[in-house]
C-alpha cells in the first residue's frame, strides 16, 4: 500500500536536505513555538530516522519505551514495556512525533483537562480542542503531525474531530485491537484513526485494523480500506437523524449539516432514537467498568506513589492527591453502582437499556444504510467555560449512538459556524462503506 | 452440633497461566499477570478450562454449557489489578463422601505477600486455581479428614493436581446462622485440629462471634484475622474484556466415565483393594485398563505399582511417550524368561525417555554357554563349591553369566547353560 503525497507534508519538511535547512530550522522552530503555545503533546520523540507520514499517539495508547501518564499525576514516570498492537502495527510505516495529551484517563469532552497543561483548539487558542483526544485533533489541525490515533468511547475521536477541522472515524467495535489501551468503559472502547482527510484515515485505518489471536478482536480481517475508496456506493441510502436537527442542538449547526448532508442526497424522512436515556444508561455502565479496572492504581506497582502508615492508608492518600476529579468522580459513581446494594437498580438496568437501545437501532438500519447527523450539538465552548460535568456529558448526545451500538462512525468537516469548525457525522454498518460515503461526501463538499 | 462447610483450593497442572503465556514451572511475570495499564487477557488457558469440568465431572456434578468471567474487587498487594477473575460455575450440585459439592470454578491465583519482609511476588498471580465448594454437610474433623483424603484421591487419579498442595478456607458454623471463616489451611492436620480448636471454644462458650481466622500451623491453633467477610462488598461484574465461553465442545475431551469403569472392573476382576488404590491415584488406570488386555489382569496390576510407578518416578517420565503394546510385548518376554529383567528394565527407560527401546535382542542359546563356560572357566572357586553341593552359588554364578553378556543373557538360560556345564543334581539337598 503506498502512501498519498498529500499525506506526507510534515514527513517531507523533516526529509528536507542541507539547502533547506533553513526552512527546516524555521518549521522547526514553528513547531516548538506552537507546540508550546497549543499544547498537543505530552512528550515529544526524537525521531533518528523518517519512515513514512509523521504520528501522534494519544497517550493513553501504550508505546514501549516512551512515558504514558494518560495524563494523570497518579501514573508520572510510567513507562510501558510493551506496544499496543495498534502501535506496533504502525511503527515500521510512520515517524513518531510524541504522545498526544488528552483528558486525563480519556474522561472528558473537551480534550481540555490533562493534569499536565491545557490543550488548545487550533482554530481559536481560547477554546477546548474537543475530547478527549483533543492533542490528536490540534496536533493535526497544526499541521505538526500527518496521522494520529485518538482512542474513541463515546465520541473521544469524532469530537475533537469535529471541533478542530479534522477527521476522525470510531472503528466497528472489535475491529482494532485494544492491547495497550488504557481501559475507560472496556465493552466500547476502541481505537480510532485520525486525519486532515478521509484518505489519511482509511490509509491508517488498513494498518491497524483486523488481526488473529486477540481476544478484543471479532473482526479479524485485515484489508486495505484505501482500494475501494475513490468508488462511490453504487447504491446507497441515507436518512437524517430527526434529534440531531432539533433542540438541544445549535439551529445553526442543524442548518448547515442538513445543507451539507443533501450533497449526499440524504433523506430527510427522519428517524427517531431514544438518545437521552442511552446517555444516562452509558454514564452508568462506563463508570462501572472504569471504576474497575482503576482499582490497579493503588501505587504499588507503578506510576506515583504517597507512602501511608498501612496498605490501606497508602491507596487512599495515591489515590486522593494523585487523581483528577473527574476520574475520581467517576470511580466513585462507578464504585456505587456496582455495589449489591444498588447493581441491579443501576449497572443492570443501565447494560440492559444499551442492549436494548442496540437491537432497536438494529432494527432501524434494516431499512437504511446509513444515519446523518452533526457530531457535537455545540461549537467548541470556551476554556473553563463549563464547570458542571453534567453540561459536558450532554454533549455526547450524538456521538454516543455509534458507540452504544458498537457501530462505525466517523466525522468529516462540513464548514464553519461562527468561524469555528463543524463536523458531519455519518453512522453505518460497516467501515469500508462508511468511509466510501464519507470520500463522497468530501469530494462534493471541495467542488465548490 | 456444627456444621463445616469446606472451599478447597489447588492448582491444575497447566503449562501456562491463565489469562497469558507466562510458564507455570518457573518463576514468571508479564504485563498482563503484572496488570500493567492497557494490557488485556488472552484467551483463557483450554487445559485449566479442561481440567476444571474434569474436576466437576469426578465430583459428580452437573456442568455448565456456558460460563461467564466475572471480576471480583478488592485492594491487596498481592492483587495485581485490584480485582480477581473468576469464572462463574463450572459444576454445580455434586457430591463426594456424602458431602454435597455446591460449585467447582476456576480462577486467578494472587502473588505471594511476605508480610514480614512487605514483599509480593508476582510469579504465583495469573495462575490457573480451581475452588470446590461444599454445602455445610461436615459435622466432625473426622468427616472433614475423610472428604480431604477422598479428594486428594480423587485428584491424583485424574493427574489434574499439580504441586500437591490444597489450600482450604473452613466455614463453621453453630447453626444460629454466625460463622467463624479460618483461611488457608494447608494440611489435613491443620484442617482437623482448626475444627476442633473451634469445636472447643464453642463448647465453653456457647455463642459464636462473626470472625475471620488464620490458622497458625505452628502453634495449632487459629487467631482472628478480622470481623466476618459479609462486610466485604466484591463488587462482581462480567469482565467486559472476555466473552463468554461456551464449554460443549470441551465436554467430549473430558472422559471420567471410562477411568470409574476402569475401577469397577479392578474391583470385579478381585484385584485387592491398595493395589487399586495406587493405581488409580498414580494416574495409571486407563494404561493398566489397556495393559491388561494383553496380560492378565493381576500381573499387569502387580508390575504397575511395583515397577513402573518407580521407574516413572525415576526417568521423571511420562506414560504417554512409551508405546502400549512395546510394554506388554517386553512384559511378556520377561514373563517367558526370554528376555533378562535387567534387559527389560533398560528398554523399558529407553522408551519412558521416549526412545526407541534397542533391537540388538537376545543371545541365542548357544551364545550364552559360551559366556557360561568363560564363567566356569574363571569361576574355579565357586563352580568347586557348587561341585561340593552349595547351592547358593548357583545364584551366584547365573548372575556373573547374566552381567558378562551385559544383560543379554535371560536367567533361565544362564541357569540352564551352567547346570549343563557342571552335572550337579538339584533334586538333592545339598547345602
Amino acid at each position: 500500500m503506498s502512501c498519498s503525497k498529500k499525506l506526507m507534508k510534515t514527513r517531507d519538511i523533516l526529509l528536507m536536505d542541507k539547502e533547506d535547512l533553513e526552512d527546516r530550522i524555521h518549521y522547526q522552530l514553528e513547531l516548538a513555538k506552537r507546540a508550546e503555545e497549543y499544547h498537543p503533546f505530552v512528550w515529544t520523540s526524537e525521531p533518528d530516522k523518517v519512515l513514512g507520514p509523521s504520528i501522534g499517539i494519544k497517550d493513553t495508547i501504550a508505546v514501549k519505551g516512551a512515558p504514558m501518564t494518560c495524563c494523570s499525576r497518579i501514573l508520572q514516570g510510567h513507562v510501558p514495556v510493551y506496544d499496543a498492537t495498534a502501535y506496533a502495527r504502525v511503527k515500521e510505516h510512520t515517524t513518531l512525533l510524541g504522545k498526544t495529551s488528552c483528558d486525563s484517563f480519556a474522561c472528558g469532552s473537551s480534550g481540555a483537562t490533562s493534569d499536565f497543561g491545557v490543550t488548545r483548539n487550533a482554530h481559536d487558542p481560547l477554546r477546548v480542542p474537543g475530547g478527549s483526544s483533543g492533542g490528536s485533533a490540534t496536533a493535526l489541525a497544526l499541521g505538526l503531525v500527518d496521522l494520529a490515533l485518538g482512542t474513541d468511547t463515546f465520541g473521544s475521536v469524532r469530537a475533537p474531530a469535529s471541533f478542530s477541522g479534522v477527521v476522525g472515524l470510531r472503528p466497528s467495535y472489535g475491529l482494532v485491537s485494544r492491547k495497550g489501551l488504557v481501559d475507560l468503559c472496556m465493552s466500547m472502547d476502541t481505537i480510532g484513526p485520525m486525519a486532515r482527510d478521509v484518505y489519511g484515515v482509511a490509509y491508517l485505518l488498513s494498518m491497524i485494523a483486523g488481526g488473529k489471536g486477540d481476544l478484543t478482536v471479532s473482526i479479524t480481517q485485515q484489508k486495505d480500506y484505501t482500494s475501494q475508496l475513490e468508488k462511490p456506493l453504487a447504491h446507497k441510502h441515507v436518512l437524517l437523524l430527526k434529534e440531531g436537527f432539533e433542540d438541544p442542538v445549535d439551529p445553526r449547526i442543524a442548518r448547515l449539516v442538513e445543507k451539507e448532508a443533501d450533497k449526499i442526497n440524504a433523506e430527510t424522512s427522519e428517524i427517531s432514537l431514544s438518545l437521552e436515556q442511552v446517555v444516562k444508561a452509558y454514564y452508568v455502565v462506563m463508570s462501572a467498568e472504569f471504576a474497575s479496572s482503576m482499582q490497579r492504581y493503588d501505587g504499588i506497582r507503578y506510576g506515583k506513589s504517597k507512602d501511608g502508615k498501612t496498605f490501606e492508608d497508602q491507596v487512599v492518600s495515591t489515590r486522593t492527591q494523585f487523581l483528577s476529579e473527574e476520574v475520581k468522580r467517576r470511580i466513585l459513581v462507578g464504585t456505587a453502582v456496582t455495589m449489591a446494594e444498588y447493581k441491579e437498580k443501576y449497572y443492570s438496568k443501565a447494560k440492559k437499556a444499551i442492549e436494548r437501545f442496540k437491537q432497536s437501532l438494529k432494527t432501524t438500519l434494516q431499512s437504511t444504510d446509513f444515519i446523518v447527523c452533526p457530531t457535537m450539538p455545540c461549537v467548541p465552548w470556551k476554556i473553563g467555560e463549563i464547570q458542571d460535568p453534567l453540561k459536558e456529558y450532554a454533549s455526547d448526545l450524538l456521538t454516543g449512538i455509534a458507540s452504544a451500538a458498537g457501530l462505525p462512525a466517523i466525522s468529516v468537516p462540513c464548514g464553519t459556524v461562527q468561524g469555528l469548525p463543524i463536523g458531519l457525522q455519518i453512522i453505518g454498518k460497516d467501515d469500508e462503506s462508511v468511509l466510501r460515503v464519507a470520500r463522497e461526501y468530501e469530494k462534493e463538499r471541495d467542488k465548490e | 452440633m456444627i456444621k463445616v462447610g469446606l472451599e478447597v483450593h489447588f492448582h491444575p497442572a497447566t503449562s501456562s497461566k491463565l489469562f497469558c503465556r507466562c510458564p507455570t514451572s518457573e518463576e514468571s511475570v508479564c504485563e498482563i499477570c503484572a496488570a500493567h495499564p492497557g494490557a488485556k487477557p488472552l484467551e483463557p488457558n483450554k487445559t485449566a478450562l479442561l481440567k476444571t469440568i474434569l474436576v466437576a465431572k469426578a465430583l459428580r456434578c452437573k456442568v455448565s454449557p456456558q460460563i461467564t468471567f466475572l471480576r471480583k474487587h478488592y485492594f491487596y498487594p498481592d492483587l495485581p489489578a485490584g480485582f480477581q477473575r473468576t469464572s462463574t460455575p463450572v459444576g454445580t450440585q455434586g457430591s463426594l463422601e456424602g458431602i454435597r459439592i455446591r460449585e467447582v470454578h476456576v480462577e486467578e491465583d494472587a502473588g505471594r505477600y511476605d508480610l514480614k519482609k512487605g514483599t509480593v511476588d508476582y510469579s504465583r498471580a495469573g495462575h490457573p486455581l480451581i475452588e470446590i465448594v461444599t454445602e455445610p454437610d461436615i459435622c466432625s474433623a473426622r468427616e472433614a479428614e475423610k472428604f480431604i483424603r477422598s479428594l486428594r484421591d480423587l485428584l491424583e487419579c485424574f493427574g489434574v493436581w499439580s504441586d500437591k498442595t490444597l489450600r482450604t478456607d473452613i466455614n463453621i458454623s453453630a447453626g444460629d446462622g454466625k460463622k467463624i471463616e479460618v483461611k488457608e489451611v494447608s494440611t489435613i492436620k491443620g484442617i482437623i485440629r482448626a475444627i476442633e480448636y473451634e469445636k472447643e471454644i464453642l463448647q465453653k462458650r456457647s455463642y459464636l462471634t462473626e470472625v475471620t481466622k488464620h490458622y497458625d500451623e505452628k502453634k495449632g491453633i487459629t487467631v482472628p484475622l478480622r470481623e466476618k467477610e459479609s462486610a466485604v462488598e466484591y463488587r462482581y461484574i462480567p469482565d467486559p474484556d472476555i466473552p463468554s465461553i461456551d464449554l460443549v465442545p470441551l465436554f467430549p475431551l473430558v472422559d471420567v466415565d471410562s477411568v470409574f469403569r476402569i475401577k469397577e472392573r479392578m474391583e470385579r476382576e478381585g484385584i485387592p483393594s491398595k493395589l487399586i488404590r495406587t493405581i488409580m491415584v498414580s494416574g495409571l488406570a486407563v494404561f493398566y485398563s489397556r495393559l491388561s488386555e494383553y496380560t492378565p489382569p493381576l500381573k499387569a496390576a502387580q508390575w504397575i505399582s511395583s515397577s513402573l510407578i518407580g521407574e516413572l518416578k525415576r526417568e521423571n517420565a511420562s506414560i504417554e511417550h512409551a508405546e502400549l503394546h512395546e510394554i506388554a510385548r517386553l512384559l511378556i518376554q520377561q514373563e517367558k524368561g526370554q528376555i533378562s529383567k535387567v534387559q527389560f528394565t533398560r528398554a523399558l527407560r529407553r522408551m519412558l525417555k521416549g526412545e526407541k527401546p534397542s533391537t540388538t535382542g537376545l543371545l541365542s542359546y548357544s551364545e550364552v554357554k559360551e559366556v557360561a563356560l568363560k564363567v566356569v572357566r574363571s569361576e574355579q572357586k565357586a563352580v568347586d563349591k557348587l561341585m561340593k553341593g552349595k547351592k547358593s552359588v548357583l545364584h551366584y554364578l547365573i548372575g556373573q553369566v547374566i552381567k558378562t553378556s551385559g544383560g543379554k543373557a535371560t536367567h533361565k538360560q544362564a541357569e540352564q547353560a551352567i547346570l549343563e556345564l557342571i552335572p550337579v543334581d538339584l533334586s538333592k539337598k545339598l547345602d
